[in-house]
């Protein structure tokens, strides 16, 4: 155990809470589609990762920033996601049981493809200021993180204001709170099920984006993502982009300072140890509500 | 009704066992043996001369994908390079060489099922060892218990050798125990006002890794200098974020990093963007890809040193021969050291056959134990466990060049201290 | 009818003893290495069952009580010489009483909550071994002596044939178990939980008590399995061992075949094997196996959710009444 220094103390809360804005936004997709439609994505780690390798891609061959490149995966993957929700999890009867079953063949499906197409080599994507960092009373915030943090940010913002102001953010509000209340009242919930899934996804490209520039990352790597993005949605209460964000910071600062205090062997067992004691003895997690689970 | 799901399911299970069962017995497939990986072919360009004598089938599982995919490429290329050389000057007693490699993945569970397949199901004559004291410990297990001689280009790990097997043959110059010792040299033979004071052991938890910077821990600290701090993490880290921060709030003179071929460019990376600037800086793995390490960190490579095994500009007896050969079969690139370390291989287990004029790995194994070998990196003998007695050496990245900067005996230019800032 | 029901015990014994001679007619030591993988997960394709197929439950932490047998078994064999076809058999007891407080634990959550809890079990697991590594090793695994018996190795030609018995033997102790226990009470009210576990609870079972049993026993074998594979691969480590991969196949084995079905997971293991074997040596490098294991994970899920012998009842079941309807009247 080391006590770090005052300096490297709020070095690493800064490091802790950039990253867990990004976290956030790699989560947000996650809550929202269990809000909806009570379906645990396991596939959304393997969703980060493509989203990743989409922007390694075009990277690559286009010089396409991965900022700018979140224009064109997010829209892909909301088709994606649209797809992929109508014509195969639709047909799963009694969701709350198989769901993460045939999720979690789908995260191996696209494992395997992935590692099929660009084999285990590790990649990153490394922009000319991958390196840098601005200083700021002599601590320092890595260009890649805080740029991270402000698109995580930025497209949250969006989010929740589509689901605040927007016809169909309603329609989702309303399915999340009760399914059976909203089709009384004519919300189509095939439909805002399908939208929901679709902006999910899209939100991994998002993620996936951000996560190329800032972490190095092979087909295997989804494992890693999906332990954490569950943890953080489970403690945050699945359902509450609210919650996500809260939790996402707590988690990304808990990692950060273990990885210091402790040593990095013991930082992932932040994200298990929430993980599994959040389910047991308070399921709604932090802000969200009483799941009714049948058996 | 239950009676007909019985029929059903014995007869599908007494297929499937009868397939087993009277599956493709175990032959001596006479054609070449295609390997599995679904890349690019990886039998070596051989051509079936006219003569009736069987070839000579040599295997290996190399990580060509995964965590040592760089060092590993490299090593196959080597090994390649020595099946064509050997070929063109008319095989090995006579008969040419077919070499079969697989893919292992870096995955210590793939590589053990590998060279079982390869003793048993292909049924080679000789085995080479895969890259990485990680890889080869289960592995020489393996060979251990059918007898074959285990000649490899890159597990020099403690570990290694303190098993009790006796067919294992690592070649190159130094054990990883002894690596570091020119690097120490250097450090602690710097003049007094230039000297670092403090350092820090930032390793990744394989074998190899720990045991060089341990004991160059060990060699520093008697010397005089102080550790301020010593981290260990797992193998597959990808965020060194924190762990940069926590060695610029430090600020060590001097950084020992344990590193592969990633992880090493993820540190320097990361110290980068942590504004942590070292005075020196060494990286176990990594430095030695001439290559790769020029395209992952650019500029930021100038002053980083390493320990290194052969260099391309050696006068060793057959390395020139080598390095022409290298470049007129894969181009002009810079050749890695992984690479000389597999052709070194090849180099010990041909001469080991040749003077005992027999593919018996008894003998083989005896023979290796008891004489001096010529290679790339020099004349090379190994003790009874089969570790080699010889000297490292010392790189450092000059103007975007690989240069020797130690011991004398190799020595190419002056090494530049303190390390230039990223 | 009457000729089958007869006829297919028969047809059983037969493929038994086809099994149990099969090293003498196969001295391949590549298929026999594959014969032996085969019986190992049917051996936890079928003890995953007691609790996932008749109670319900859905576990994908089960990969943790293998990895955990095969430390135990691995550890005790290099530190007091225990040999490891001896000590796996009570090494197991210890992994199922630890099992017992994991089931007691997370058996108070349901439905998708119990996957995902299961999930983290085994990534803790693997989190644990990679940093206590001054017991196990870490990240560099533990390594075992050559297979052998008193001192002596084995030779390398009948190596795997000691395995491939033991293997057997565990194999038809867990189906006998799990028959015994599908005639029981117990089972009974395994199954009664799976149907509707509220309505079992008003009737009067401890259905707490019963899953919590069922999660444990259903580990014992897991564990014996993990304990004989460390000493067959004499290697192992944490990325391995504890694998939700590991988890994923026992679970899609017993799916495939039909799961709650008595026969079912072995009928699944006897697939998913020997096509694994062949898709990783094929494609080794590249992953792809992973594609195959999913893509058939997927298709029975959607398309087969009852798993083959259910279905294939259902079937020859319709078949036979339409037929029975079609000469009636």
């Amino acid at each position: 155990m080391t006590i770090p220094s005052l300096h490297l103390f709020v070095q690493t809360l800064i490091l802790g809470v950039l990253v867990g804005g990004v976290y956030a936004l790699m989560s947000s997709g996650l809550t929202l589609i269990f809000g909806v439609m009570r379906v645990i994505n396991v596939a959304h780690g393997a969703f980060l990762v493509l989203g990743a390798y989409l922007t390694y891609v075009l990277f690559q061959n286009l010089k396409i920033d991965p900022l700018v490149s979140i224009l064109i995966t997010m829209p892909l993957f909301f088709g994606l996601g649209w797809v992929l929700q109508r014509y195969m999890l639709s047909r799963i009867e009694s969701p709350e049981q198989t769901s993460v079953l045939v999720t979690f063949a789908l995260a191996l499906v696209m494992e395997g493809l992935l590692g099929a197409f660009f084999q285990t080599t590790v990649r990153s994507v490394k922009p000319s200021y991958a390196t840098e960092a601005l200083v700021f009373l002599t601590y320092r915030f890595p260009v890649t993180r805080l740029m991270g943090f402000g698109v995580a940010l930025l497209i949250m913002l969006l989010l929740y204001l589509i689901l605040q102001y927007s016809q169909v953010g309603r329609a989702i509000r309303a399915t999340i709170q009760d399914p059976r209340a909203a089709q009384l009242v004519g919300i189509n919930v095939t439909i805002v099920s399908a939208f929901t899934f679709a902006l999910g996804v899209s939100t991994a490209a998002a993620g996936g984006s951000l996560l190329s520039m800032i972490y190095s990352f092979n087909p295997s790597s989804q494992a890693d993502w999906i332990a954490r993005t569950l943890s953080i949605i489970v403690l945050g209460g699945m359902g509450s982009l609210p919650g996500a964000l809260v939790a996402a910071l707590i988690l990304g600062v808990m990692e950060q300072l273990t990885a210091i205090v402790i040593t990095l062997y013991w930082s992932p067992i932040v994200f298990y140890f929430f993980l599994f004691f959040t389910l047991i003895v308070r399921p709604q997690g932090l802000l969200g509500e009483i799941i009714r689970e049948k058996g | 009704m239950k009676s007909r799901i019985w029929y059903l399911l014995t007869s599908i299970m007494v297929i499937s066992l009868l397939v087993t069962a009277c599956g493709a017995p175990a032959t001596t497939a006479p054609a070449a043996t295609q390997p599995p990986a679904t890349e690019a072919p990886t039998t070596a360009p051989t051509e079936p001369p006219a003569t009736t004598a069987p070839p000579i089938k040599v295997g290996a599982s190399l990580p060509l994908t995964g965590d040592f995919s760089e060092p590993g490429t490299a090593a196959k290329k080597g090994y390649e390079l020595w099946v064509d050389v050997i070929n063109k000057a008319g095989g090995l007693l006579g008969r040419q060489v077919e070499f079969t490699v697989y893919d292992n993945a870096s995955n210590p569970d793939t590589a053990v099922a590998d060279y079982e397949r390869l003793v048993t199901q292909d049924k080679v004559d000789l085995l080479v060892g895969p890259f990485s004291s990680r890889l080869v410990i289960p592995t020489s297990e393996v060979a251990a218990k059918y007898g074959y001689a285990f000649p490899e280009p890159a597990g020099g790990a403690p570990h290694v050798f303190d098993r009790g097997l006796t067919n294992i043959f690592f070649c190159q110059p130094a054990p990883s125990a002894d690596q570091a010792i020119p690097f120490a040299s250097f450090i602690l033979g710097l003049p007094a006002d230039q000297r670092p004071k403090t350092f820090a052991v930032i390793t990744n938890d394989d074998p190899f890794s720990v045991s060089v910077v341990e004991a160059a821990e060990k060699l520093l600290t008697d010397g005089g200098l102080e550790m301020v701090l010593k981290e260990t993490y797992p193998p597959d880290t990808k965020d060194f974020s924190s762990l940069a921060a926590k060695v610029a709030d430090k600020n060590p003179d001097l950084l020992v990093g344990g590193t592969q071929f990633e992880d090493a460019v993820g540190q320097a990376k990361a110290y980068q963007q942590a504004g942590y600037q070292p005075r020196g800086i060494m990286f176990t793995t990594g430095p030695g890809l001439p290559k790769e390490f020029n395209e992952a960190l650019g500029a930021a490579t100038e002053g980083v040193f390493a320990p290194i095994s052969w260099f391309e500009a050696s006068t060793a007896e057959t390395n020139p021969e080598f390095v022409a050969a290298y470049h007129a079969k894969y181009g002009e690139e810079p050749i890695a050291e992984d690479s000389a370390n597999a052709y070194t291989v090849g180099q010990v287990l041909q001469q080991a056959v040749e003077s005992t004029q027999s593919v018996d790995n008894a003998k083989l194994i005896e023979e290796m134990h008891k004489a001096t070998f010529k290679t790339v990196v020099g004349p090379l003998s190994f003790d009874e466990l089969g570790q080699p007695k010889g000297s490292y050496m010392v790189l450092q990245w000059q103007s975007g060049k690989i240069v020797i900067v130690g011991p004398d005996f190799a020595k190419q230019a002056d090494p530049i201290w303190p390390k230039p800032q990223w | 009818m009457t000729r089958l029901r007869t006829f297919a015990p028969v047809l059983l014994v037969g493929i038994f003893l086809i099994l149990l001679v099969f090293p003498a007619l196969q001295h391949s030591q590549y298929y026999q290495h594959i014969m032996v993988m085969t019986l190992m997960s049917a051996v936890m394709a079928s003890s995953w069952n007691i609790l996932g197929g008749y109670t319900g439950y859905t576990s994908l932490g089960h990969a943790a009580f293998f990895g955990l047998g095969a430390y135990l078994v691995a550890w005790t064999h290099n530190h007091y010489g225990w040999h490891p076809f001896i000590s796996t058999w009570f090494l197991g007891l210890v992994v199922t009483a630890v099992a017992l407080v994991m089931g007691w634990i997370s058996l108070r959550t349901q439905g998708s909550a119990f996957v995902v809890v299961t999930i983290a079990v085994v990534f803790i697991f693997r989190l644990l071994t990679l940093n206590l590594g001054s017991i196990t090793n870490g990240a560099k695994g533990m390594t075992q002596p050559r297979p052998g018996w008193g001192g002596v190795p084995w030779s390398p030609v009948m190596i795997k044939i000691p395995f491939y018995y033991i293997m057997l033997f565990l194999l038809v102790l867990t189906i006998f178990v799990s028959w015994r226990i599908r005639q029981s009470k117990f089972g009974m009210g395994l199954v009664a939980i799976r149907e509707d576990e509220g309505k079992a609870e008003s009737v009067g079972i401890d259905t707490m008590m019963y899953k919590v049993l069922a999660f444990g026993i259903s580990a014992y074998f897991i564990a014996v399995a993990g304990g004989i594979y460390s000493y067959f691969f004499t290697y192992i480590d944490p990325g391995f061992v504890f694998d939700i991969f590991v988890s994923v196949t026992m679970v899609l084995m017993a799916i495939l075949g039909g799961r709650g079905t008595l026969w079912g997971p072995v009928l699944g293991a006897f697939i998913m094997q020997p096509l694994s074997n062949w898709v990783v040596a094929e494609f080794g490098g590249t992953q792809i196996h992973l594609s195959v294991f999913g893509g058939i994970l997927l298709f029975v899920m959607l398309f087969m959710p009852q798993g083959i012998l259910p279905t294939v009842s259902e079937y020859v079941k319709k078949r036979v009444m339409a037929r029975r309807a079609a000469t009636a009247g």
